[in-house]
């Protein structure tokens, strides 16, 4: 496996991984935050 | 509320989508790149695209799941109702920003375009016809209510920002109500006009304590329609 190849799996591995939590983190937490800024 | 969405789109998401597309647009179609990585900026680089990917996701693909949309008017069922799921709330957070009424107690529509799916403009004028007997199914009231493209209030020589109910419409003679929906008085028909900016805007249909037929999804918003 080349340099590139290496770079580019853990940087698309990296970046899956956050997709997945971030999009968790969002749902959960974006209600809060929005309603937080209404009160 | 929907403003915010779109401010926060605007001002914050935008810059950091845009920046994240360059910045993976780099990553994978510059070679030269492969000799400067570390696995340091593999990893911020990964976070930053991956959190982009957060943002689209949940501001841009999710609500699409929930809402029904019907002669270009955005509405939501289920929204504040317990146990309705985390994506449900999540979803109604995003198309109405901030506290709303669950369906018993008020139904929320908004649009920000005619019916035939054109951004609406001051520039154009527009008729809401509600057929006789057609107006919103309410046991409370019901209110139209214009914002400018930011969602703001539109300073207007009659100082009407919303109409209603009790905004004293006059019907047409079969019964029927129409709205008119532009920037000058139209004429002969002041008394159901609502001003619009020059500039585009944007229209929430809310009615509280909403009939039968409203919680069930049989009632349909008419569309807005462009008359010149």
């Amino acid at each position: 496996m080349t340099q590139r190849m290496n770079h580019l799996l853990i940087f698309g591995s990296v970046a899956i991984v956050a997709w997945i939590i971030g999009t968790l983190l969002l749902v959960y937490f974006w209600p809060h935050l929005v309603n937080g800024i209404y009160k | 509320m929907a403003s915010m969405t779109r401010t926060v789109l605007m001002y914050i998401i935008g810059p950091i989508i845009f920046a994240v597309i360059v910045f993976g647009a780099l990553r994978i179609f510059n070679p030269a790149h492969s000799y400067t990585r570390t696995i340091v900026s593999d990893v911020v680089q990964g976070v930053l695209v991956g959190a982009g990917l957060s943002f689209i996701t949940v501001l841009l693909i999710l609500p699409n799941f929930y809402v029904t949309k019907v002669n270009g008017w955005t509405t939501m069922l289920g929204c504040g109702e317990p146990g309705s799921g985390i994506l449900l709330r999540a979803a109604c957070n995003v198309t109405f920003m901030g506290p709303i009424n669950v369906a018993q107690e008020a139904m929320y529509w908004t649009t920000g375009n005619d019916g035939a799916g054109h951004t609406l403009s001051g520039a154009h004028d527009y008729r809401l016809h509600f057929a006789a007997g057609q107006l919103p199914p309410n046991n409370a009231f019901w209110s139209l209510t214009m914002g400018d493209a930011g969602n703001r209030p539109v300073p207007n020589p009659i100082n009407r920002y919303s109409v209603s109910d009790r905004s004293g419409l006059v019907p047409n003679p079969d019964g029927s109500v129409d709205i008119y929906i532009q920037n000058t008085a139209p004429i002969g028909h002041e008394s159901n006009w609502l001003p619009a900016p020059s500039g585009n805007f944007i229209l929430w249909l809310r009615v509280y304590l909403p009939g039968q037929t409203v919680l069930n999804g049989e009632y349909k918003v008419p569309p807005i329609v462009q008359v010149s």
